[in-house]
C-alpha cells in the first residue's frame, strides 16, 4: 500500500527521531511511503493570514490528488490544519475561487476525493488492532502510561471525525498492543500548550507543568504522544531545567511500537 | 471515526438528539444488541439541574407538590390520555427508571430514590423542588424538609451565582434552624467558575483546607448544605471525605448554569454508551434523505467528507427549541428532521398566556410531536408516519415538563418504550 | 550551549567526527557534491567553468610554479598541455554560455516557479562575463599569435640560425601551410620546398611546437582571423590581446573578494564553519559567521524548496523566499540606507524552519541558524510581530488607536466571515460553559483579563477592535475546547482566530504609520 508521507515542518530539524521511528513502524507494516514536494501544512498562518493557510493545505492536497495518493502524517496539527481547510474550502465560495485559480496555474486541481490519515486513525481503522498485536513480538506489560490525546485532531469533532471528542479511545486501544496499561488520566484531552510557547512562554510552561503532574498523580510512568508539537512541548524539559516532570517521561508512540515490533528502536 | 469520501454505515438504530432521551434511547439499544448510531450535541447537559424528575406536581392548575408520582399518574392517565405517560404501565415506568439508574452506575455515577416516592430538594435560590432519581451527593438534603434538622450552609467567596445567606433566608422563613459560614478559596484568582472549583475538590489538601474552615462553624449541626461543585470526576468519594472530616451528612445544593452535576450526568452516559460500542457523531447535524427498501436514509453535513447514514430505525429525540429539534416560525411551529406535523395551538396569540406565572401554565410548552402507543410519530390521520420512525424526549406533545416537573422522567420513559417496540418489531421480523 | 536530547544523534553537522567532517568539506569543495544533489544540469555547467577554470589557473597561469617544475618537458605549445588548454578552455567557454542560457531563459528546474525576484536575475552575471572574456581573449590571443608573422620571425631569431634565404622561405611555407601563419606576401606554394620545411620544423621547432591542430578551437580561430592576417599582424593585434588577456586576469584577482566569486573562498569556509558548531534545539544563542552570508551565489534552489511558498503566492511579498531574505541581509550587514526592513520581518516570520533550504544550500550556508538570527534584528517596536506588539498594548488602548484608513485598504484578503456578519456570535447566550472548559482562564487567572464568552459579548455590543486587542486573543490556545462545547454552536474559537487576524492586520497598518513617520523625522 502507498501513501504520501507529509511529515510537517518540524520533524526534520526538531524531532528528527519521530520520522525515523515513524517510516520504521510504516516498513514493518509493508506501507509504502512516498515523498512528494509538500509544503507547510498553513497551521501556523491560521489567524494571520486565513487564505495562506487554507490555500496551504488544498495544495498539499492537490499534490497528492495528482499523484493519485493519499496522505498520511504522524503530526495532529497537519491532520487538523487539513480537515480544517477542507471544510473551509468547501463553506467559503470566494475562497474557493481564488484556490482554484492559484492551482490551476501551476497545473494543480483537486476534486475532495484525497483521504487525510493520521498515524493513530490510520493505525486504528485501516491497519486494525489485531494486526498490531500480533506484530508486537516485545510486550511492555505492566507499564503504566498516560496518553496525549492532542486537541488539534481531537475537536471540533464536526471538522477532524477523529474520536469521540470527549471520551475518546483509540489511542488507549492503541497502546494496549503493546501490553502497556494506560491510566485513566483526567488532562488526557486537554491541550499540552505548545501553541503559545513562543507568545507566552511561561503560560506555556506552566500548562506543561500541569500535566506532568497529573499524570504522575494518576500513577502514570510515561506520557505518550503522537504530534510531533505534543512532542516538542514535552521535550521542553530538556532545555528549560525547572519543569518538575514528577518522575513522569514522555515518550512518542512511534518509538514504544517501532520497540514493540522489534525495530530498531531501543525502549 | 475517520471515515472515507461518501462512506456508507449501516445501523440498526440511528438515535437523532443527544439529551437525555437520546442517551437512554442509545444504552437501551445497545443492551438489546442492536448496532446503534448516536448523533448530537450533548453539550445541553450542562443546561441541566442533574435532577431526574418523574412526576412533580399533578394536576397542572393545583400547584400541589405530589408526594409520590404515582398518585398523580392515575389521574393523569384519565385526564390526559396523549400524555406520554399515558401510554405505558408503572411496571415498565419503574423498569425504565431502574435502567437509567444502572446506566449512570456503570457510568460511575450513583443515583437514589426514596422508595417511588418523590423527594423535595432545596435549589440555590432557597425554594424546594419535588424530584424522584437524584444524585447521591445530593439526596441527603431531602431530609432537611421535615424542619429538625440543624443545617449549615457553606458557599465559598467569589463563587458567582450562589449565597448561603440567601438560601438561609428562604429557610429562615420556613422556621428552619440554618446558619451559614463562607470559606475562603485564596489560591483562585481570575475567572472564579464552578469547573475550576469543582476541580478542587478533587484535591484532598483543598477539602482538608475547607474542612478547618468549617471547624468553627460546626459547633452542633447536623447537616452541611455545599454548592453543587463538590468534584467532577470523582464526586461521591469526594463528599464521602468532607463527611468524614467535618463529622456532618453533607449534601449538594444544585443552582446556576454551567451544572457540574449536568456534567456529570453527561459524562456517565458517555462512557457508557461509548463502553457498548455506540457508534456517535458529536455536532455533527444529520438530514433526512429518503425511505428506501425499509431502510431509512441520512447524510450528514461536511463537506466533501458526507457520511450517509442507512438506518432499519431511528429514534427521535432531537429535543425542544433551544436543541433546534423544533423550530418556532411566526405562526407555526416545524419538525426540523422530517417535517413531522407539530401539534400546537393554532394561533399565535394562543401560544402563551399573559401572566408569565399562570397556573395553567403555558399552551406553547405542551407543543409537541403526536405519537401512538408505540411512539411513532403520526399524521393528521393518526396513522404513523413510518413504521420505523419513533419519538422519544421532550419534543413530545401534552407535556408540560417545567410545570409537570416531568421533563427526565419522560424522556427516559419514551426512549426506553421506543426502543423496546422498535426491537420488538425487528424481532418478529 | 543546549544539548538537544534524543535526536541528537540525527542532527546534520553532528554525524561524524571532526577530521572525517573536514576530508568531506575538502571533497564537496572539488566535486560539489551539495550542488550534484541539488540540481545534476547545474552542476553539469558548473563543473565545466570550475574544472576548465581551475586547471587554467594551475596549469597555463601558474605554469613557472606547476607545470614547469612537474614535467621538464613543459612548453605551452607542447602537447598534452596545448591540447588540454583548448579543451579546458572550451569547457569554461561552454558552461558559460550555458550559464547565461538558463539565466535568460530563465530555466530552473521548476519551471513553473520562476517568475520570482526578477531583481535578482541580474545578480553575478559580471562574474561569469569575466570569466568568459578571460577564457575568451585567451583563445583569441592564441590565435592571434598563431597567425603572427612578427611572432614567427621573432621566434626565428631567437631558436635558430636561419637567416634571409631560401631555407627560412621554405619554413616560412610549412608554417603558412601547417600552421596558419599569415605571411605578408603570401609564401608561394610549392611541394618540394614544403617538404624541406617540413625537415627545418623538425629540426628547429618541433621540440617545442606540438602539431598546431591539437589547439583546436584557436586553430580554427585562427584559420578565419587569417582572411585579416596581414592587416592584424601589422597592428600587432596579439600584442594588444596579450594586454587585454592579462589585464583582465588582473581585475579579476582584483574583483574577486568582492565580487561573487568569493564564493570559491567562502563556501568551503562556511560549510567548515557549519559543521563544526554544534546545533541547538532552540538557537538560544545561535553565532551566524557573517562571511557566510556572502557565500550565496543567487542560484535559487533554496527558494524552490521553500515550505512557505505558497505564502509568497498569495502576498507576493519576494522576502518570504530564503534567495531573496538573503539578498536583503546582504545590504543589512553593508549597511545599504535604503533596505526595506518591513518586508523582511513579515517575510521571516513566515518561515516555519523546515530546514529544508538549509538542507539542499549547495553553498553550504547555515540558513536554519540565519532565519533565527534574523529574528533579532526586529526588536524596534515598529517591527515587532504582532504577538509581540499585543502582548505589549492594553486592549483599552488599542481599541483608541487612530488607524489611517488607506492602510488598512491596501489590505484585502479574504476572511472567515464570522465578524462582520452577526450570525456567527448573535445566538449566544452567555452560559459561561466556554469560559469553564478554556484551560487559558484556568491557568493564566492572574493575567487573563476577558474570558470567551465575555470576548463574545464584547461582539454582540460591537466591540470587536476592543476584543482584537485583548489577552484573550493573542493567548488563545486554539484547542478548540470552547467550539466544540458550546450548545449554541458558537464557533467560539474561530472567531478568536478571525479577531487576531483583524487585529494583526490593524496593527500592520499601525506599524507601517510608525515607520513612515520614522523616515520623514529623520530625512
Amino acid at each position: 500500500m502507498k501513501l504520501a508521507y507529509f511529515p510537517g515542518c518540524k520533524i526534520s530539524f526538531y524531532l528528527k527521531a519521530y520520522g525515523d521511528s515513524f517510516e520504521s513502524v510504516m516498513k514493518h507494516l509493508g506501507i509504502d511511503l512516498v515523498r512528494l514536494e509538500f509544503n507547510c501544512c498553513g497551521y501556523p498562518a491560521r489567524g494571520e493570514h486565513f487564505e495562506i493557510s487554507v490555500f496551504s493545505a488544498i495544495k498539499n492536497l492537490a499534490v497528492a490528488h495528482k499523484n493519485k495518493l493519499d496522505i498520511i502524517t504522524p503530526c495532529k496539527c497537519c491532520f487538523g490544519q487539513f480537515k480544517h481547510a477542507v471544510f473551509w474550502y468547501y463553506k467559503h465560495k470566494n475562497l474557493k475561487t481564488k484556490i482554484d485559480d492559484l492551482l490551476d496555474q501551476e497545473n494543480l486541481s483537486w476534486d475532495g476525493s484525497t483521504q487525510i490519515h493520521h498515524l493513530l486513525s490510520f493505525l486504528y481503522h485501516e491497519i486494525g488492532l489485531d494486526t498490531l498485536e500480533k506484530r508486537s513480538v516485545k510486550k511492555f506489560s505492566g507499564k503504566k502510561i498516560a496518553v496525549q490525546y492532542g486537541c488539534h485532531a481531537l475537536r471540533p469533532f464536526s471538522v477532524t471525525r477523529f474520536d469521540h471528542p470527549y471520551a475518546p479511545t483509540i489511542f488507549e486501544d492503541l497502546v494496549r498492543v503493546t501490553g502497556m496499561v494506560p491510566v485513566e488520566w483526567p488532562k488526557s484531552t486537554e491541550c499540552c500548550g505548545n501553541p503559545i510557547l513562543e507568545g507566552h512562554k511561561a503560560l506555556s510552561l506552566t500548562i506543561l507543568e500541569n500535566k506532568f503532574k497529573s499524570a504522575s498523580l494518576a500513577g502514570a510512568e510515561y506520557i505518550c504522544t503522537a504530534c510531533t508539537h505534543c512532542q516538542m512541548q514535552y521535550e521542553m524539559t530538556d532545555y528549560e531545567s525547572d519543569i518538575d516532570t514528577h518522575g513522569v517521561k514522555p515518550v512518542l508512540f512511534t518509538r514504544i511500537l517501532d520497540a514493540a515490533f522489534g525495530g530498531k528502536t531501543v525502549f | 471515526m475517520n471515515l472515507k469520501n461518501n462512506a456508507t454505515i449501516s445501523c440498526d438504530l440511528l438515535v437523532i438528539g443527544s439529551g437525555i432521551a437520546g442517551m437512554v434511547a442509545a444504552a437501551r439499544a445497545a443492551s438489546l444488541g442492536l448496532d446503534t448510531v448516536l448523533t448530537g450535541s450533548s453539550s445541553g447537559f450542562f443546561l441541566t439541574s442533574g435532577l431526574l424528575d418523574f412526576l412533580g406536581v399533578y394536576p397542572v392548575e393545583s400547584s400541589q407538590v405530589l408526594e409520590s408520582p404515582f398518585n398523580g399518574l392515575d389521574q393523569l392517565r384519565k385526564q390526559n390520555p396523549d400524555h406520554p405517560y399515558s401510554k405505558i404501565d408503572n411496571k415498565t415506568i419503574l423498569e425504565s427508571l431502574d435502567f437509567t439508574a444502572r446506566i449512570l452506575s456503570s457510568g460511575g455515577l450513583e443515583y437514589s430514590s426514596a422508595k417511588n416516592t418523590n423527594v423535595n430538594i432545596l435549589t440555590s435560590a432557597g425554594t424546594f423542588k419535588p424530584s424522584f432519581l437524584v444524585p447521591q451527593t445530593m439526596i441527603k438534603g431531602s431530609s432537611i424538609g421535615s424542619g429538625k434538622k440543624k443545617i449549615l450552609l457553606a458557599d465559598f467567596k467569589g463563587l458567582k451565582g450562589y449565597s448561603a445567606a440567601l438560601i438561609a433566608q428562604a429557610l429562615k422563613r420556613r422556621h428552619m434552624d440554618v446558619t451559614t459560614v463562607t470559606i475562603q478559596v485564596p489560591q483562585l484568582t481570575g475567572d472564579f467558575n464552578v469547573m475550576r472549583m469543582a476541580a478542587l475538590f478533587e484535591d484532598d489538601a483543598f477539602l482538608h483546607r475547607t474542612a478547618k474552615q468549617i471547624e468553627s462553624s460546626v459547633q452542633d449541626r447536623e447537616i452541611l448544605g455545599l454548592p453543587a461543585v463538590c468534584g467532577i470526576h470523582n464526586s461521591q468519594d469526594s463528599m464521602k471525605k468532607l463527611e468524614n472530616l467535618t463529622g456532618l451528612d453533607c449534601f449538594e445544593i444544585p443552582g446556576l448554569p454551567p451544572s457540574i452535576p449536568g456534567l456529570r450526568l453527561k459524562n456517565a452516559f458517555e462512557t457508557h454508551i461509548l463502553k457498548n460500542k455506540v457508534r456517535v457523531f458529536n455536532n455533527v447535524k444529520v438530514a433526512f434523505t429518503a425511505f428506501e427498501n425499509e431502510q431509512i436514509l441520512f447524510t450528514t453535513d461536511g463537506e466533501p467528507f458526507r457520511t450517509q447514514i442507512a438506518a432499519k430505525g431511528v429514534i427521535l429525540a432531537s429535543g425542544r427549541f433551544p436543541g433546534r429539534g423544533l423550530a418556532a416560525h411566526r405562526e407555526v411551529i416545524r419538525e426540523t428532521v422530517f417535517d413531522i406535523p407539530v401539534y400546537h395551538p393554532q394561533q399565535r396569540s394562543l401560544w402563551y398566556q399573559l401572566d408569565f406565572f399562570s397556573p395553567q401554565g403555558h399552551p406553547v410548552n405542551r407543543a409537541g410531536i403526536l405519537t401512538d402507543s408505540d411512539f411513532r410519530p403520526v399524521d393528521k390521520t393518526c396513522q404513523p408516519l413510518c413504521e420505523n420512525v419513533y419519538a422519544a424526549g421532550s419534543i413530545l406533545a401534552h407535556n408540560d415538563w417545567t410545570r409537570l416537573k416531568s421533563g427526565a422522567g419522560v424522556s427516559c420513559v419514551s426512549a426506553f418504550c421506543a426502543v423496546n417496540h422498535f426491537h420488538a418489531r425487528k424481532k418478529i421480523k | 550551549m543546549f544539548k538537544p536530547a534524543s535526536s541528537d544523534r540525527f542532527n546534520p553537522g553532528r554525524l561524524y567526527p571532526n577530521p572525517v567532517n573536514l576530508i568531506l568539506s575538502f571533497l564537496n569543495t572539488i566535486f560539489q557534491i551539495r550542488l550534484f544533489a541539488a540540481g545534476k544540469i547545474r552542476w553539469l555547467f558548473h563543473f565545466f567553468v570550475f574544472a576548465g577554470f581551475l586547471y587554467l589557473v594551475t596549469v597555463h597561469a601558474f605554469h613557472q610554479v606547476t607545470a614547469v617544475v612537474l614535467f621538464d618537458y613543459y612548453d605551452p605549445t607542447v602537447d598534452p598541455f596545448q591540447f588540454l588548454r583548448n579543451l579546458f578552455g572550451s569547457l569554461v567557454v561552454a558552461g558559460c554560455i550555458l550559464f547565461f542560457l538558463r539565466r535568460g531563459l530563465r530555466l530552473r528546474v521548476n519551471q513553473i516557479k520562476s517568475n520570482w525576484g526578477s531583481h535578482l536575475k541580474y545578480k553575478g552575471l559580471v562574474s561569469i562575463i569575466l570569466v568568459f572574456l578571460i577564457v575568451g581573449t585567451g583563445f583569441l590571443l592564441e590565435a592571434s599569435k598563431i597567425i603572427s608573422e612578427p611572432v614567427f620571425m621573432e621566434m626565428v631569431e631567437d631558436y635558430s640560425d636561419l637567416e634571409e634565404g631560401d631555407e627560412l622561405e621554405e619554413l616560412k611555407l610549412f608554417w603558412q601551410e601547417k600552421a596558419f601563419v599569415s605571411f605578408d606576401p603570401t609564401v608561394p606554394a610549392d611541394p618540394e620546398k614544403l617538404k624541406n620545411g617540413q625537415v627545418l620544423n623538425e629540426v628547429y621547432c618541433i621540440s617545442c611546437h606540438s602539431d598546431i591542430r591539437s589547439s583546436f578551437v584557436s586553430c580554427l580561430l585562427a584559420d578565419l582571423m587569417s582572411f585579416y592576417g596581414t592587416v592584424l599582424n601589422q597592428t600587432r593585434v596579439d600584442v594588444m590581446l596579450y594586454r587585454v588577456h592579462y589585464g583582465l586576469c588582473l581585475a579579476l584577482i582584483v574583483f574577486l573578494p568582492f565580487s561573487r566569486l568569493n564564493h570559491i573562498f567562502l563556501i568551503p569556509l562556511s560549510i567548515a564553519v557549519k559543521n563544526q558548531a554544534p546545533k541547538t534545539h532552540h538557537q538560544k544563542t545561535a553565532q551566524v559567521f557573517g562571511a557566510s552570508l556572502f557565500a550565496c551565489t543567487n542560484c535559487g534552489y533554496c527558494s524552490q524548496v521553500c515550505s512557505v511558498y505558497p505564502h509568497f503566492q498569495i502576498t507576493g511579498n519576494p522576502d518570504v523566499l530564503p534567495h531573496s531574505k538573503i539578498e536583503t541581509l546582504k545590504k543589512i550587514a553593508d549597511k545599504h540606507p535604503d533596505v526595506s526592513l518591513w518586508g523582511l520581518q513579515k517575510g521571516n516570520n513566515a518561515c516555519t524552519q523546515c530546514n529544508k533550504c538549509t538542507q539542499i544550500c549547495p553553498s553550504g550556508i547555515d540558513l536554519q541558524t540565519l532565519w533565527a538570527v534574523t529574528h533579532r534584528i526586529f526588536s524596534d517596536n515598529a517591527l515587532v510581530n504582532n504577538q509581540t506588539f499585543f502582548n505589549r498594548i492594553l486592549p483599552e488602548a488599542w481599541a483608541d488607536l487612530e488607524t489611517e484608513p488607506r492602510m488598512l485598504i491596501a489590505r484585502q484578503e479574504l476572511v472567515s466571515d464570522l465578524i462582520e456578519k452577526t450570525d456567527a456570535f448573535e445566538n449566544c447566550i452567555q452560559c459561561t460553559i466556554c469560559t469553564n472548559v478554556c484551560p487559558v482562564v484556568e491557568y493564566d487567572s492572574k493575567d487573563n483579563d476577558y474570558t470567551p464568552q465575555q470576548v463574545m459579548n464584547l461582539l454582540r455590543l460591537d466591540q470587536k477592535h476592543l476584543a482584537s486587542g485583548t489577552r484573550m486573543v493573542w493567548t488563545c490556545l486554539t484547542c478548540y475546547a470552547c467550539q466544540d462545547i458550546c450548545p449554541q454552536k458558537i464557533p467560539v474559537t474561530d472567531i478568536i482566530l478571525e479577531l487576531r487576524h483583524l487585529g494583526g492586520v490593524r496593527a500592520d497598518a499601525v506599524k507601517l504609520q510608525q515607520t513612515v513617520k520614522k523616515r520623514v523625522e529623520i530625512s
